[in-house]
């Protein structure tokens, strides 16, 4: 602060000239021009940048030729060498009134002053042309705080104004002894001498090294360590739960505050010893318990982990374990969150450990997941439903078991994948997936049902087969579905197949042939002597189409054998 | 010390010792002996120097020097020359000199003459009249006879003065407002805490002995706020001596002022109970670092600053090795702030009158009882710097003299001998009370034996006297 009070007076002296008083003004009226776009735009907007750099210029012009600027200030007026420069009603806001509000008597723009000192000046002037109530600080403090090599001021203590009444009380029983009665005091006086002995308040070198050591840690450190386990161990302390929600209101704060700054360490420090202090609380402070939960919550919802989307662009590997840690300490509602961010990522190892951490997450509840899976997004929901197959429990296969009915194939195709390896598969509730439009779902449906001989899938093939319910009609498709039931089925369908390959009267026209070489198919699949016997005698019948198709299947099987 | 303090310190020493050169130089030489000259122009230089070419004010007063109004802190190597000085400027009738931007033509004659006519002078029956006219007649017009040795303290001291009082009235005002705003759950901005500790800073910045001065206030019956600002200047002074910047400082006040917020929920019956406390009240106490934390969170400031004034009370009760109160199960070390803190509200604490014992600590028993704790429950070098930063015999303590005499220690002239105070000589008002005499140096010795002309005795509280020794500092500026 210049608290040279002394120089109010210099300003006032025979009077500018035209030109002086010209150039004064030029620069005022670049300053509110400038004031007016820093509380309209953002800084680095075109306007405040021009702005700005038409204010240095005019400065600048001014101070080479006039030397330092000073103004004076009333509340509604400032005064350049004793004559009113600006008039402005004293109202928030007006330039003479922001700066006399806070207690400043003159303003100087100095010699030297560059273009970064008078950015962060219009910053403060604008940050500080409207004060709330109660506020915690001023443009005064900002100015102290700043110590602008070039922006002298002189503050009247505005406080001084009221000034409490103060007359300290002293002790009922001073001043009780005078000079002569000290001489008996034996209890109010100290031993002499010295109290200390001189020589060990010496400070070696050692102590000095540790002593500069110390203030350099302080000046660097951030604060919030120490702060995070002061609210840490307040939260343990007390329990009066008027002092416990404020105190998690602040970790919240940190919390957002460490995951924005992406201080991974200091976001899993908190979540782990909530955890611990919720452990804590189980026993004795059961109110405290969905305080807590409510906690996690809000840690877990989107604006909170907001911050992530964009520190994602930059994370190395140990970030990446470090906030996979923090996440799987969340509530499973920040699934919504990660879904969201699982769609935006392209890196790979970012999205398997965004789908590791769903994982855990949904293990402890299934909801949040289960409702993400409405999402339009097919990417997503693909992903949500790869994560939902690894998921064992009957909820998560009824789940799947009704996204095998999802619009999309991807989708579909990814609920079908788990739902085919888990033993307890519904084969009729899947069987309609053998006629699905994507190549991928039929066979991959048409591989599990011919996994194994399986009567239900052999009777669902036969009534399909036999009684001509397919919707699809290719070639490929009704090969595929014969073959499948040759290595399902069971004798019992070898007359069925006997007679599609022999037979003349019920197939459809069209697909005569793929009927009669799929049965053929399907009697090799079954490679039983009976279907064997069928192969046979198709290949000696006289109706050429069966016979070329069984002659060609027995010598494939004889060169095999040869082979 | 500021660095424009600092600098002042070291151009006044040497303006001064070349002073001090001239004059005894003058003394033994002929005008045209080569030594003369040096040393004429060695002081020319050094006026220079300090003056910047403007014009110099070099005063005494209660037996310091002011240039320009600062009081000069002397280094030890100094203080003998010093002290001589001191003694010359009283023989001759002088408050002091001022030196007009004109010296600067003066010739080595007039310089030689000037000097010659200063030692001459103490000869005479109106030293100062006999010199002006002595200066008129050699035609000496750049430098000024500063005559009557009154009781007015230069101009700035005063001013000085007067920010520092209202800085500590208004400061208490402060805490006791915010006080009162979190006890009915109201926001409290702080915005004037701030602003004042922002003055704090600087007035410790500017003159430290003066800021601890204040700290010997004592208010009994508002004794939580009084400490606050107490502990504030205390802990900012530290501060200062361990090299703080001045945002620091200021965050380190903000601290002090709030450190005790949490006894806005302690009962006042608890609070000024006479007797020892029982459990329970123990407990309830023992609370209110904790309940402070919570009240920060209630003021209107940034995380930041929160989270450097949430230290204040969560760690004053905590010692060095992380014993006292509250219990930690996640703080594994005390802070710098905490630990500046616990020093500095344990010594002003000691050092009140309270309701449970039957006397204060005098200061230098306060530190005495504290070094017993060192490594402990302080820092050992924190509290090194905190005692030579108050010195053996702190600014407040009421001296015995080996002389008869009483006094109130005021300040150490010197910043690397704190063994031996400036005292005010406490004189008998003829009321039953005391008033301030001059101020003496228990580092004066008697010229001939060598040996020290006043020595301590004994040390007492001062509030055995009834006697709020910042009365007697800031006396001349209410």
């Amino acid at each position: 602060m210049a608290s040279v009070e002394e120089k109010q007076s210099e300003s006032t002296k025979s009077g500018p000239s035209e030109e002086e008083w010209q150039a004064a003004e030029k620069v005022l009226t670049s300053l509110q021009l400038a004031r007016k776009n820093y509380s309209l735009y953002p800084e680095n907007h075109v306007n405040c940048e021009r702005a700005l750099e038409q204010f240095c210029l005019q400065l600048d012009k001014y101070l080479r030729i006039h030397g330092n600027l000073r103004f004076d200030l009333a509340k509604d007026k400032l005064l350049f060498q004793g004559e009113v420069i600006l008039s402005e009603p004293a109202e928030e806001g007006n330039l003479p009134f922001t700066l006399f509000r806070d207690g400043i008597q003159w303003l100087e723009l100095q010699k030297g002053i560059d273009s970064k000192e008078v950015e962060q000046f219009l910053r403060l002037l604008n940050k500080y042309r409207i004060l709330s109530d109660e506020p915690e600080g001023d443009l005064v403090t900002a100015l102290w705080e700043a110590r602008f090599p070039h922006i002298q001021y002189y503050v009247a203590d505005m406080f001084w104004g009221a000034e409490p009444e103060f007359e300290p009380t002293p002790s009922p029983t001073a001043g009780e002894e005078d000079a002569a009665s000290l001489e008996e005091e034996k209890d109010s006086k100290s031993e002499c001498f010295p109290a200390i002995e001189p020589a060990a308040l010496k400070m070696t070198p050692e102590e000095e090294a540790e002593l500069r050591e110390m203030v350099r840690r302080e000046e660097k450190r951030d604060p919030v360590y120490e702060y995070l386990d002061v609210l840490l161990d307040s939260l343990m302390e007390l329990r009066e739960k008027e002092n416990f929600v404020p105190i998690l209101e602040a970790l919240e704060e940190v919390f957002h505050d460490s995951l924005a700054r992406k201080h991974f360490e200091t976001t899993l420090k908190i979540l782990k010893s909530v955890h611990y202090i919720r452990k804590t609380c189980a026993s004795e402070s059961t109110w405290a318990l969905p305080l807590i939960d409510n906690f996690f919550l809000t840690a877990s919802s989107a604006k909170s982990l907001r911050p992530l989307q964009t520190a994602w662009m930059d994370m190395d590997t140990e970030e990446i374990e470090h906030t996979k840690q923090i996440l799987v300490l969340l509530q499973p509602e920040a699934i919504q969150t990660l879904g969201g961010i699982l769609l935006e990522t392209s890196s790979l190892r970012l999205q398997k450990m965004l789908m590791e951490v769903i994982l855990v997450l949904a293990h402890r509840d299934l909801k949040p997941l289960e409702a993400m899976l409405g999402r339009p997004e097919e990417e997503l929901v693909q992903k949500l439903v790869y994560v939902l197959g690894r998921l064992d429990g009957d909820r998560s296969t009824q789940i799947l078991g009704r996204m095998v009915r999802h619009p999309s194939a991807r989708v579909r195709h990814e609920a079908l994948k788990p739902l085919l390896t888990r033993g307890l598969t519904d084969i009729k509730g899947l069987f309609h997936l053998i006629e699905d439009e994507s190549d991928a779902i039929r066979r991959l449906v048409l591989r599990h049902l011919g996994q194994d001989r399986n009567k239900v899938t052999e009777n669902l093939l036969l009534e399909y087969l036999e009684q001509g319910k397919l919707k699809r009609s290719d070639d490929e498709h009704i090969i595929a579905c014969f073959r499948t039931l040759g290595r399902c089925g069971s004798p019992r369908s070898i007359p069925f197949l006997r007679k599609t390959l022999l037979g003349r009267g019920w197939l459809p026209s069209l697909q005569k042939f793929s009927y009669r070489q799929g049965a053929a198919f399907a009697l090799q699949s079954m490679g039983t002597k009976e279907a064997q016997e069928v192969l046979e005698e198709a290949s000696k019948s006289l109706f050429s189409g069966a016979r070329g198709i069984a002659r060609k299947i027995i010598e494939d099987q004889k060169k095999q054998r040869k082979g | 010390m500021s660095e424009q303090k600092a600098e002042l310190s070291v151009l006044g020493g040497r303006f001064i010792k070349a002073f001090h050169h001239m004059i005894s130089t003058v003394k033994i030489h002929q005008e045209n002996n080569q030594l003369i000259k040096e040393s004429i122009k060695h002081f020319a230089k050094a006026l220079s120097e300090i003056s910047g070419g403007m014009e110099l004010e070099m005063l005494l007063w209660r037996g310091r020097f002011f240039i320009q109004g600062e009081k000069l802190h002397y280094r030890k190597e100094s203080f003998a020359l010093i002290n001589e000085m001191m003694d010359y400027f009283p023989q001759r009738g002088l408050r002091g000199l001022t030196f007009h931007p004109t010296f600067k033509d003066g010739s080595l004659k007039e310089f030689v003459i000037f000097a010659r006519l200063l030692n001459e002078s103490a000869g005479r029956d109106d030293p100062p009249n006999w010199l002006d006219k002595q200066f008129k007649a050699h035609e000496i017009t750049w430098v000024e006879i500063l005559k009557e040795i009154d009781e007015d303290p230069p101009e700035l001291e005063l001013k000085r003065k007067e920010q520092a009082r209202q800085s500590y009235v208004h400061s208490i005002s402060a805490v006791k407002e915010v006080a009162q705003k979190v006890s009915q759950r109201s926001v409290a901005g702080i915005r004037k805490a701030r602003r004042l500790a922002q003055t704090m800073v600087d007035l410790v910045l500017d003159d430290e002995s003066l800021m601890l001065g204040l700290t010997t206030i004592r208010d009994y019956d508002d004794y939580t706020y009084t400490h606050s600002v107490n502990v504030a200047l205390l802990a900012m002074a530290l501060g200062k001596r361990i090299g703080l910047s001045q945002i620091f400082l200021e965050q380190l006040g903000i601290c002090g002022m709030f450190h005790d917020l949490g006894k806005v929920e302690v009962p006042k019956e608890i609070l000024l109970k006479p007797d020892m406390l029982n459990t329970g009240e123990w407990d309830q106490m023992r609370k209110h670092p904790l309940t402070g934390v919570h009240r920060v969170l209630q003021l209107h400031a940034s995380r930041e600053m929160k989270s450097r004034a949430a230290l204040g009370p969560f760690e004053h009760h905590l010692n060095y090795n992380l014993t006292g109160y509250p219990k930690t199960h996640f703080v594994n070390k005390v802070t710098l702030f905490g630990k500046i803190l616990r020093i500095a509200d344990t010594y002003d604490a000691l050092t009140s009158e309270r309701k449970y014992r039957p006397r204060a600590f005098s200061p230098d028993e306060a530190l005495k009882l504290m070094w017993s704790k060192v490594g402990e429950d302080y820092d050992p070098i924190l509290l090194k710097i905190f005692v030579n930063m108050v010195g053996l015999y702190p600014v407040g303590t009421i001296l015995k003299l080996d002389t008869g005499e009483m006094g109130l220690v005021v300040d150490y002239p010197r910043d690397d001998e704190r063994t031996r105070p400036e005292v005010l000589l406490l004189e008998d008002d003829g009321q039953g009370g005391f008033k301030g005499g001059k101020t003496v140096s228990l580092e004066e010795r008697d010229e001939k034996t060598g040996s020290f002309l006043r020595n301590v005795l004994e040390c007492h509280h001062p509030t055995k006297l009834g006697l709020q020794p910042a009365q007697f500092y800031l006396q001349e500026a209410s």
